[in-house]
C-alpha cells in the first residue's frame, strides 16, 4: 500500500466496535480515538511516550497511543477505557480504584487503568515491588502513588474472588 | 507536538521495502514499532519525506534459535522477546536487558530491530549485541549483508546502515553450557536510559574457576555500545578469582570515555563503570557456576 | 456532625474512572479552530523582524497575529502581589518593547483547522532576532557588568524587601506591625557562643500537572451573545476579573468555566498570555478556537517555581539553643514577575523561623530577573523552602555541636504551656503540641534504636540516612485585611450559597474550583452535616462564574476546605436554622425542640412528630404561609465568610534511607509522618493530599531540576530530561493524624494541600545529609543527584563553608 501526502483507510475494532476511517498518515493513534472516535477518555500528557495517560490496550498488550500513528492500527483490536465499565457497573479495577482512592484529578486515571489491566493479567498476585515496578510506566502528580498501589492490591483481590 | 507531513508507505515485501528505501534516499525513515521514532515525529525532529512502515512486510516476526545463535526478526517485540522462554534459555543477558528498557507498554510496541537501528548508546540492546559479538543482518536493493555489532554501530545514532537499507535481523550468539551472564545498571529512574549499563557473561568450563571466555560491553558510556576487548582477552583463560574482576573493571573504568550531560558527568560514568563491570562480572561468576547461566 | 470525619467515598469518581470526564481538551464545537502558540526561540533578543506571509497562506490557516497585531490592542495583565517599591507592577501580553525574555514567550497566534496545520504554520513563519546577552542565573544577574533585561530599571532586581526585628520593620509583609520584642539582631549574632554561615542553592521546579493548560473561546449565542472561555484554571472568577481589565471588556459579558483540570498545584492560578490571544482570536474571527498546550510548551511558558539561591545565618548558644537567624534570599523569578511576583520568596523569609523558640531575625529578600521563564506558585508557595532552610541548618548546627538532631529541635520547640507563640516574624501560632508531635515520631521508628542500628551498619561499611524534621505552615489564605498588607491584592473571603430543593435534595454553590481536591465530595459532607441529608443528596456546583458565588483567590493556598468549607457551613446552617423556624409554625413544637437527621425535621424525644425535609422545602418555595410575613421564601442562603485568622498547620516526621555510595544512589528504608491539619472532613481524601504533596516535595530533593545552559536555553523541556517521580521512586508513607482543631474556624478545619511538600523536602533533605554526613559531607545544594552524591563522596564536594566558633 502506497500513500502520497493522502488520505489512508483505517479499519479497526475499539471495544467491541468496528470502525473505518479516512485519516492523515501523520495522524497519531491518540488523536484519532479522541478527535474521529470522540473517545476522549484517552488522554495526552505529553505526546512523547513518557507519561502514561495515553496509554490503551492494543491487540491485548498496553501500549502508548501517542507514539504511534493511526495507520499503524489498521486491522488492531483496541480497548480504552471507555470499554471497561459493563452496564454502568464499573469494572472490578475501577471498583478498586474508587475505593482506595487511587485518583484525584481523574487526568492520568484512564491510562492507569489501561497498564492495570494489561499487570493483572501478566501478575494476578503481585508484590508491592512488582506493582510498584509496573505502574512506574505511568506518572500521576496527585497521589503519590501510595493509593494507586493499594488499589492495584484491591484489584488483585477482586479479580481473584471473581473467579 | 504533532508530526510534520510525511509520505506513508505499507509495503508487503522485502523486495519492495528495499526498492522503496532506494527510492526516496535518505529522506525516508523505516517504522518498526516506532517507540524512537515516533516521539521525534512528534517533537518534529525527525521530518522524513517518507515512512516505510514495516508492518505489513511477511516474515519479520520471529524468534528462532538458529545456527548457534538466537535470531530475531526486525518486527519481533522486544515484550514478545521478554516473555519467549527460547529467548530466557538461551539468552539471558538480553532478556535481563530488555527487562530495563523502558517499560511494559513501550515493550509492547517496540522491536529488538528497532532499537539496534537506533543505536542510541545510552540504549541497553545495543550493549547486549556488542557483549556477546552478535550480528545484525541487513537488506537492500543490492542484497543482504551481515555485519557484526563493531561493524555497525559507527556513532550517536549512525549505524553502518547505507542508504537504502534496513535491519531484518538481529542475532545473538548463544552462550556454551556453563556460561553466566549478568546485566546491570544505574538510571535516575526505573525504566530511563541508563546513566551507564553494563552486559557481561562468563564461561567457567566444567564449573571451574578458569574462565574459558569474557563478554563485557557497556551503554552509557561512549559514543556507541563500548566493548573492552583488551579486557575480555586479558580475563580469558584465566582465573575468575576477586582480584582478577577487580582488576577488569579497573581497566574497564579506565577506558570508557563518556561525555557529558545533564544527569551525569564523564568521571562519575567512569566511576559507575568500573562499579558496575565489577557487579556484573561477580553476578555472571556466580551464575556461570551454579548453571544458573 | 455525622458526615466531617466521615471516610466518605468520593462523589467525583465515576465519571472520570469511566472516560467520562470532560477537561478542556475534550470540548469540540462546531466550526472550531485550533491554535498553536508562536515563542520566542530566544532567551534574550529584540525582534527585528516577524515575516508569516507563507503561515498566512498556507491552506487550512485562518488567522496569523504576531506582536505587531497585537501590542497595542491590551491592557498589561497585572502583578496581583504588588509590594510598594516593587518595579514590575505589569507584563505586557506580547512584549510591548520588542524585546524578548526568555525562550518560549509568546511572540503570536496561529488559528488553523486542525492543530497540526497550525504546527505546520508555525514552522513558515521567520523571525529575524538580534540577540542580547543572556542572564541565566541570580549571580550573572547581579554581576557589576550584567546586562539588564529591563534597562529603565536600572538593576536586575525588580523588588527587594527586609524585615528585621530590631528596628521593627514589616516590609517582608505579614501584615502584623506591632512587635512583641525587638531584639537587635547584630547584637545577638555578636554574643552568641557559634555563628554558621551557610550557602544553599534549591533547584527550578514546577507543577506540571498532568493535564497541561488549555482554553477554548466562544462567543457563545446558547448564554446571550457572552464571550465564554472554558479554561483549565484554579481561580475562574479570577481569571474573569483579570481578562476584563486586559480586554477592556466587561466584565458581565464574560463567562469563564473551569471544566474538569487535570491537576494545577499553583501553575494554573492566575491569567496566561496565551488565553488573552486565544480570546482576541475568537473576537475577530468570531468563531470558536482552541488551545491545548502541548507539553514541550508546558516546560517554557508553565510558570517555574522555587528557585532560590539563600545565605542563611544562625546564632546558637552552646547548648544548641537557636538565638537568632539571618537570610538574604535571590530568588530567581525568571524573565519578569509572575502573577505572584515576589510573594513565594516573601513567604519563604516569613515562614523561616518555624515553631522555634527565639526572637532575633533578619530577612532581606531580593526578586532577581533572568532569562527564563517566569517563576510563579507551586504547591508550597515559598514555605516548603522555609522549611528545608531551617531544617538543614539544625541538622548542621547539631552535627557540628554533637547533639541529636531530633534533641536539637525538642530544645527549641515552644511548650503547650507557651501557646500561642509568636515567631520573630509575628506569625501567632494557635495551638498545638509540637514537642508531642515529633516524639510520636520518633517512637514510630523507634528512634534510638535506629541511631543503634545505624552506627552498627556503618562498621559493616553500611551507611544508613535517619532524617528528622518538623514544619508550621502558614494557610487558609484570608483574612482578607491580612492578604492585603502582605501585598496580596485580593481578597480571601469566601462566599456559600445553599439552598434545599423543593424534593429535599440540596445545592451548595461555591467559587472555588477543584482541580483533584474532592470538592463535590468534602463541601457535601459539611453541608449534609447541617441540612440533615446525605452527601448524596448535595450537589457542589462549582467551576463557573455564571453559577457561582464570586471567589477573589479560587483554590489556591489551601484554602478551600477552611474557608470554602466555612462559608459553606455558615450558608447550610442559616438554611437548617430557617426551616426549623418553618417546620416549628408547621409541626406546632418549638424550634429549639426540634433537631433534623436522616431528611426529617422532628421533635426530639417524638421522633413521629415530624415531617421530611423536602416537605418543608416544597412547603418553602411553594410560596405558603412560612408562619412570618417577614420571613423571604424558599431556602436559598448565602454566607460571605472572611476567617478571622490564618491556619496554621504542622506535621514532624522520619525519613530512614539506605545509601549505596558505590554507586551514589539510595533505596528507601522507612517514611513516617504525623499530620495536624485541626479537624479533617475526610480522613482519606488528607491522606490522599497529604500523600501527593509529600511526593512533590520529595522529588524537588532527589530527581527534579529545569536547567538552563549558559546561554539561557533549557536544557529540559521533555519527561525524559526533567525526572517526575514514579512509583518506584517513592517511599511507601506511613502517616498519622493529631487532630488540633483552628480556633479560627467554626468546623476547626486548617488548610491541607500543600502540607505534603513542608513534610517531603526537609526530611529527604536531612536523610541523604545524615547519610552522607559520615562521608564528612555537608548537603547544602539540591536536588541531590547521584552526580552530587559521587562528587560529595569521593571528590570532597559540598565542603564545609566558614564557621566561627
Amino acid at each position: 500500500m502506497s500513500n502520497e501526502g493522502s488520505l489512508s483507510t483505517v479499519t479497526l475494532t475499539v471495544n467491541g466496535h468496528r470502525y473505518a476511517s479516512e485519516v492523515e498518515p501523520r495522524t497519531l493513534l491518540s488523536d484519532f480515538l479522541r478527535d474521529d472516535l470522540r473517545l476522549t477518555g484517552t488522554h495526552l500528557g505529553c505526546e512523547h511516550g513518557v507519561c502514561g495517560a495515553c496509554t490503551i490496550i492494543w491487540n491485548g498488550a498496553a501500549a502508548r497511543s501517542c507514539v504511534a500513528l493511526a495507520v499503524q492500527a489498521d486491522g488492531a483490536e483496541i480497548r480504552t477505557v471507555e470499554g471497561m465499565a459493563e452496564d454502568g457497573q464499573l469494572h472490578p479495577i475501577q471498583q478498586a480504584f474508587h475505593e482506595a482512592h487511587g485518583l484525584q484529578c481523574g487526568f492520568c486515571t484512564p491510562g492507569f487503568l489501561m497498564t492495570v489491566s494489561d499487570l493483572l493479567e501478566r501478575y494476578p498476585d503481585p508484590t508491592e515491588d512488582e506493582i510498584r515496578a509496573e505502574i512506574s510506566s505511568n506518572i500521576c502528580r496527585c497521589t503519590g502513588y501510595q493509593t494507586i498501589v493499594e488499589a492495584v492490591r484491591l484489584a488483585a483481590a477482586k479479580l481473584k474472588e471473581e473467579v | 507536538m504533532k508530526p510534520a507531513q510525511f509520505d506513508y508507505y505499507r509495503p508487503t515485501s522485502i523486495e519492495e521495502t528495499a526498492a522503496l528505501l532506494e527510492r526516496f534516499d535518505g529522506d525516508v525513515s523505516v517504522l518498526a514499532g516506532g517507540q524512537s521514532l515516533v516521539p521525534l515525529l512528534n517533537m518534529r525532529m525527525a521530518r522524513p519525506g517518507a515512512i516505510v512502515d514495516l508492518g505489513r512486510v511477511p516474515d519479520l516476526d520471529y524468534i528462532e534459535e538458529r545456527d548457534g545463535h538466537l535470531a530475531i526478526g526486525a518486527m519481533a517485540r522486544q515484550r514478545a522477546v521478554y516473555e519467549s522462554e527460547l529467548a530466557r534459555r538461551t539468552c539471558p543477558l538480553l532478556v535481563e536487558a530488555l527487562s530495563l528498557v523502558g517499560h511494559t507498554p513501550i515493550r509492547s510496541r517496540g522491536t529488538v530491530g528497532g532499537s539496534l537501528a537506533h543505536a542510541d548508546p545510552a540504549a541497553e540492546l545495543p550493549a547486549v549485541l556488542s557483549a556477546l559479538g552478535g550480528s545484525v543482518k541487513c537488506v537492500g536493493s543490492d542484497g543482504e549483508r551481515v555485519l557484526s555489532a563493531g561493524e555497525f554501530f559507527v556513532t550517536f545514532l549512525t549505524t553502518a546502515l547505507m542508504p537504502g537499507e534496513f535491519v531484518t535481523e538481529a542475532r545473538f550468539p548463544i552462550l556454551p553450557e556453563h556460561s553466566g551472564a549478568c546485566f546491570t545498571e544505574v538510571a535516575r529512574r526505573h525504566g530511563d536510559f541508563a546513566l551507564v549499563g553494563v552486559g557481561a557473561a562468563v564461561t567457567l568450563p566444567e564449573g571451574g574457576d578458569v574462565c574459558s571466555a569474557a563478554h563485557i560491553a557497556l551503554n552509557g558510556a561512549g559514543m556507541t555500545p563500548v566493548k573492552p576487548e583488551h579486557v575480555e582477552a586479558a580475563l580469558a583463560g584465566r582465573q575468575l578469582d576477586d582480584a582478577a574482576i577487580d582488576a577488569a573493571a579497573s581497566d574497564v573504568g579506565a577506558w570508557v570515555e563518556p561525555s557529558n550531560d545533564i544527569h551525569a558527568d564523564s568521571e562519575y560514568r567512569k566511576h559507575l563503570a568500573t562499579v558496575l563491570t565489577k557487579r556484573a562480572l561477580h553476578t555472571a561468576r556466580r551464575r556461570a557456576s551454579r548453571g544458573e547461566q | 456532625m455525622r458526615w466531617v470525619g466521615a471516610r466518605v467515598d468520593r462523589k467525583e469518581d465515576y465519571k472520570l474512572l469511566t472516560g467520562a470526564g470532560r477537561f478542556v481538551a475534550d470540548i469540540d464545537l462546531p466550526d472550531m479552530l485550533h491554535c498553536a502558540i508562536l515563542r520566542s526561540s530566544e532567551p534574550h533578543a529584540t525582534i527585528k523582524a516577524i515575516d508569516a506571509t507563507k503561515a498566512r497562506e498556507l491552506p487550512g490557516v485562518h488567522a496569523v497575529l504576531t506582536v505587531e497585531d497585537l501590542v497595542d490592542r491590551f491592557d498589561p495583565i497585572p502583578v496581583i502581589w504588588r509590594e510598594d517599591q516593587q518595579k514590575n507592577m505589569a507584563n505586557p501580553v506580547v512584549p510591548a518593547d520588542g524585546r524578548v525574555r526568555f525562550v518560549g514567550e509568546p511572540i503570536g497566534i496561529v488559528a488553523a483547522d486542525r492543530r497540526n496545520i497550525a504546527e505546520d504554520a508555525l514552522d513558515l513563519i521567520e523571525v529575524e532576532y538580534e540577540p542580547l546577552p543572556a542572564i541565566a542565573g541570580v549571580e550573572a544577574a547581579l554581576g557589576d557588568d550584567a546586562a539588564l533585561l529591563h534597562p529603565d530599571w536600572g538593576d536586575n532586581v525588580a523588588c527587594e524587601s527586609a524585615s528585621d526585628t530590631s528596628t521593627g520593620n514589616d516590609e517582608q509583609g505579614d501584615g502584623v506591625t506591632e512587635l512583641h520584642e525587638s531584639p537587635d539582631v547584630d547584637k545577638v549574632f555578636a554574643e552568641a557562643d557559634r555563628v554558621y554561615e551557610r550557602r544553599f542553592k534549591i533547584g527550578r521546579h514546577t507543577a506540571f500537572p498532568l493535564e497541561t493548560r488549555g482554553c477554548v473561546a466562544h462567543i457563545d449565542p446558547m448564554i446571550s451573545g457572552q464571550l465564554a472561555l472554558w479554561t483549565s484554571t484554579q481561580t475562574p472568577h479570577f481569571v474573569r476579573t483579570i481578562l476584563a481589565r486586559v480586554l477592556g471588556h466587561p466584565e458581565n459579558d464574560i463567562r469563564v468555566i473551569a471544566p474538569d483540570v487535570g491537576g494545577g498545584f499553583g501553575q494554573k492560578e492566575h491569567l496566561y498570555p496565551e488565553e488573552v490571544l486565544a480570546v482576541a482570536l475568537t473576537l475577530d474571527l468570531k468563531r470558536p478556537v482552541k488551545w491545548i498546550e502541548d507539553r514541550r510548551e508546558n516546560f517554557l511558558a508553565g510558570s517555574h517555581a522555587r528557585q532560590q539561591l539563600v545565605d542563611v545565618s544562625m546564632a546558637v548558644s552552646a547548648d544548641g539553643k537557636i538565638l537568632g537567624t539571618k537570610l538574604r534570599i535571590f530568588a530567581d523569578v525568571g524573565g519578569y514577575m509572575s502573577n505572584v511576583g515576589i510573594g513565594p520568596a516573601l513567604s519563604t523569609n516569613s515562614m523561616f523561623p518555624q515553631a522555634y523558640n527565639y526572637k532575633a531575625h533578619r530577612g532581606n529578600v531580593y526578586a532577581v530577573v533572568t532569562n527564563k521563564t517566569p517563576a510563579g506558585a507551586y504547591r508550597g508557595f515559598g514555605m516548603n523552602k522555609s522549611v528545608l532552610l531551617m531544617e538543614r541548618m539544625i541538622d548542621i548546627v547539631a552535627n557540628d555541636l554533637d547533639i541529636d538532631p531530633a534533641e536539637m529541635r525538642m530544645r527549641n520547640f515552644p511548650q503547650p504551656s507557651e501557646m500561642p507563640f509568636t515567631s520573630p516574624t509575628m506569625h501567632t501560632f494557635d495551638a498545638g503540641d509540637y514537642p508531642e508531635s515529633l516524639q510520636r515520631v520518633l517512637d514510630m521508628v523507634d528512634y534510638e534504636r535506629l541511631r543503634a542500628e545505624q552506627k552498627q551498619l556503618r562498621s559493616k561499611g553500611r551507611y544508613l540516612g535517619i532524617g528528622v524534621s518538623h514544619y508550621v505552615e502558614m494557610n487558609g489564605l484570608g483574612p482578607s485585611k491580612v492578604m492585603h498588607m502582605s501585598g496580596f491584592d485580593v481578597g480571601g473571603y469566601e462566599s456559600g450559597v445553599v439552598e434545599v430543593q423543593p424534593d429535599g435534595t440540596v445545592v451548595l454553590a461555591t467559587g472555588v474550583a477543584s482541580h483533584g481536591q474532592s470538592h463535590q465530595t468534602t463541601l457535601a459532607q459539611v453541608v449534609a452535616d447541617q441540612v440533615g441529608v446525605h452527601p448524596d443528596k448535595v450537589t457542589v456546583v462549582q467551576g463557573d462564574t455564571a453559577l457561582t458565588p464570586y471567589s477573589p483567590s479560587g483554590t489556591i493556598a489551601s484554602r478551600s476546605a477552611p474557608n470554602a468549607g466555612g462559608a459553606a457551613m455558615l450558608a447550610a446552617k442559616k438554611v437548617r436554622e430557617k426551616m426549623l423556624r418553618v417546620a416549628s409554625y408547621l409541626l406546632e413544637v418549638g424550634v429549639d425542640d426540634l433537631t433534623v437527621e436522616d431528611e426529617r425535621i422532628f421533635a426530639r424525644g417524638a421522633p413521629s412528630v415530624g415531617m421530611s425535609v423536602a416537605d418543608v422545602a416544597a412547603h418553602m418555595w411553594g410560596g405558603r404561609d412560612l408562619g412570618d410575613d417577614s420571613m423571604e421564601f424558599g431556602t436559598q442562603e448565602r454566607v460571605v465568610y472572611d476567617p478571622p485568622g490564618t491556619s496554621y498547620t504542622f506535621g514532624s516526621q522520619v525519613c530512614v534511607i539506605e545509601l549505596d555510595p558505590d554507586t551514589a544512589t539510595f533505596e528507601w528504608r522507612r517514611y513516617v509522618v504525623n499530620h495536624d491539619c485541626g479537624t479533617m472532613i475526610n480522613p482519606t481524601v488528607v491522606a490522599g493530599q497529604l500523600q501527593g504533596g509529600i511526593a512533590q516535595g520529595i522529588a524537588g530533593i532527589t530527581l527534579e531540576d529545569l536547567v538552563y545552559d549558559e546561554s539561557g536555553q533549557p536544557l529540559t523541556t521533555t519527561f525524559m530530561d526533567y525526572l517526575l517521580p514514579t512509583a518506584a521512586d517513592m517511599p511507601s508513607m506511613e502517616l498519622t493524624h493529631s487532630e488540633t482543631p483552628s480556633p479560627y474556624n467554626p468546623l476547626g478545619i486548617k488548610g491541607m494541600g500543600e502540607g505534603g511538600t513542608m513534610s517531603g523536602m526537609p526530611v529527604v533533605a536531612n536523610a541523604l545529609a545524615d547519610a552522607l554526613r559520615q562521608f564528612n559531607v555537608e548537603v547544602t545544594e539540591f536536588p541531590v543527584t547521584p552526580n552530587r552524591i559521587f562528587a560529595a563522596i569521593h571528590k570532597g564536594g559540598w565542603n564545609r563553608t566558614h564557621e566561627k566558633g
